[in-house]
C-alpha cells in the first residue's frame, strides 16, 4: 500500500519503520480464524525475523 | 415537534469498519446530523470532510500548575505525588501534564500555596457542514480523562443542531470498548446498530456489547462486516444472534478495493467501484427507516 502521507511523517519524526506488512485478504482470512500469521505463512514469517532481529541487534 | 431517530453505530471490537459504515449511510442519509463520538480517537471527519464553522472548549479533567516566583523548592509534593507527575528540572519544580491525575494532594502538601488546580483546555468540540449534512464532533487531548461527559456534551449538541436543521437523523459514530464513552453514546438512543465480522475477538467483543446494550433497553441491529472471510463463522454468529432474537440487518463482503475509498476519504456510496456494497447499503438504510421505535425514556 503506498500511502505516502505516512511514510513522510515517520521519516520527519525520526521514527525507523522496523518492518511493513502487505495488505492482504489471505491475511485477513487467517486471522479471522484464530490463526497466528507467522505460522500459517513463510513470507511473512520471514518478515516477522527480520523485525525481531533488528530489535535483537 | 417530532423528535430526530438518533442511531449509534458501535461494535466492540476496534477494526470492524464502524466508522466507514457509518460514513457510508452519512453519505444516503438525507435530512440528517452526524456526530462523531469517538472522541479518542475522532476519524469521521477523514471521510466526511467538514468545514468547521464554531469551535468551543471542553474543560476535561484537571490538572495541578506550578508558580515557580511563589515555590519554596520544600519537595513536599514531589514526594507525595503518587503518580510521579513532580518532577525536579534544575531550580524549577514542574508538572508532567501527561501524569498528573489533578488530585490535588500536592496543593495541601504545598507549604508556600505555590500550587494551583486548573481546568485543562486542551479538549475542543467542532461545529461543522459536511457535503452531506451538519456533524459535531469532538477531540480529546492527549491523556485526557472524561471522554465520557466529552460524548454526551457532543450528542446534546447534535441533537440542538438536529432541530435547528428538522434534520429526521442524528447518525453517531460511537466509539470501540464498551466502557465509559461507550455507556454515553448509547443512552437515550433509538437504535444501536453493531458492526461485527467474522472473527474470534469480533464476536467476543460483540456478545459482551450486547449484554451492555441489553442494560438500555436499546435495540439492536448487527450488520456483519467482511462476512465472507470467514462464512462458517459468520453463519455461526447468525445463528447465535438470532437466538438471542436479535436481527441481522446486513452482510457486507471483504473488498479489497474498499481501502482505495478509505485512502481517498470517500464514502463508499461515492466510489462507482463500489457499487455492490453500496445497494446493499442503501437495502439495509431503507429497513431501518421502514421501522419504527418509540424514544426510550429514562
Amino acid at each position: 500500500m503506498d500511502f505516502k502521507p505516512l511514510y513522510e511523517y515517520i521519516q520527519k519524526e525520526r521514527i525507523p519503520l522496523l518492518g511493513s506488512i502487505p495488505f492482504k485478504k489471505e491475511y485477513a482470512m487467517t486471522y479471522s480464524q484464530g490463526d497466528i500469521l507467522p505460522e500459517k505463512n513463510d513470507e511473512l514469517r520471514d518478515e516477522f525475523i527480520r523485525i525481531i532481529k533488528k530489535y535483537a541487534s | 415537534m417530532k423528535r430526530p431517530f438518533e442511531i449509534v453505530f458501535l461494535s466492540g471490537k476496534g477494526g470492524t469498519g464502524k466508522t466507514s459504515i457509518t460514513g457510508a449511510f452519512a453519505s444516503i442519509a438525507g435530512n440528517a446530523v452526524f456526530a462523531d463520538c469517538d472522541v479518542d480517537a475522532a476519524d469521521l471527519h477523514l471521510i466526511l470532510s467538514p468545514v468547521i464553522y464554531h469551535e468551543e472548549l471542553f474543560s476535561g479533567g484537571k490538572k495541578a500548575r506550578i508558580q515557580p516566583q511563589k515555590c519554596s523548592q520544600c519537595g513536599n509534593c514531589i514526594k507525595l505525588c503518587r503518580f510521579g507527575a513532580i518532577e525536579k528540572d534544575k531550580d524549577l519544580f514542574i508538572i508532567d501534564e501527561y501524569a498528573c491525575e489533578g488530585c490535588g494532594l500536592c496543593l495541601y502538601a504545598c507549604l508556600s500555596d505555590a500550587i494551583t488546580i486548573e481546568s485543562n483546555d486542551s479538549n475542543r468540540i467542532y461545529f461543522s457542514k459536511t457535503r452531506f449534512g451538519e456533524m459535531v464532533y469532538g477531540k480529546i487531548g492527549i491523556a485526557e480523562e472524561n471522554s465520557g461527559k466529552l460524548v454526551s456534551k457532543i450528542r446534546k449538541y447534535a441533537k440542538q443542531t438536529a432541530a435547528i436543521n428538522k434534520a429526521d437523523f442524528i447518525l453517531v459514530d460511537g466509539p470501540p470498548g464498551i466502557g465509559c464513552p461507550v455507556i454515553s453514546s448509547i443512552t437515550g438512543t433509538n437504535l444501536v446498530v453493531a458492526i461485527t465480522e467474522p472473527t474470534s475477538s469480533g464476536w467476543h467483543d460483540l456478545q459482551r456489547l450486547i449484554l451492555m446494550i441489553r442494560q438500555f433497553h436499546t435495540p439492536i441491529q448487527v450488520i456483519i462486516n467482511k462476512y465472507d472471510l470467514n462464512p462458517v463463522m459468520s453463519t455461526e454468529i447468525e445463528n447465535n444472534l438470532k437466538k438471542m432474537e436479535i436481527p441481522v440487518l446486513g452482510k457486507i463482503p471483504y473488498d479489497e478495493k474498499i481501502v482505495h475509498a478509505l485512502i481517498d476519504g470517500k464514502a463508499f456510496p461515492e466510489c462507482p467501484f463500489l457499487n455492490e456494497i453500496t445497494n446493499k447499503l442503501i437495502i439495509m438504510w431503507n429497513n431501518i427507516k421502514s421501522k419504527v421505535y418509540e424514544p426510550k425514556s429514562i
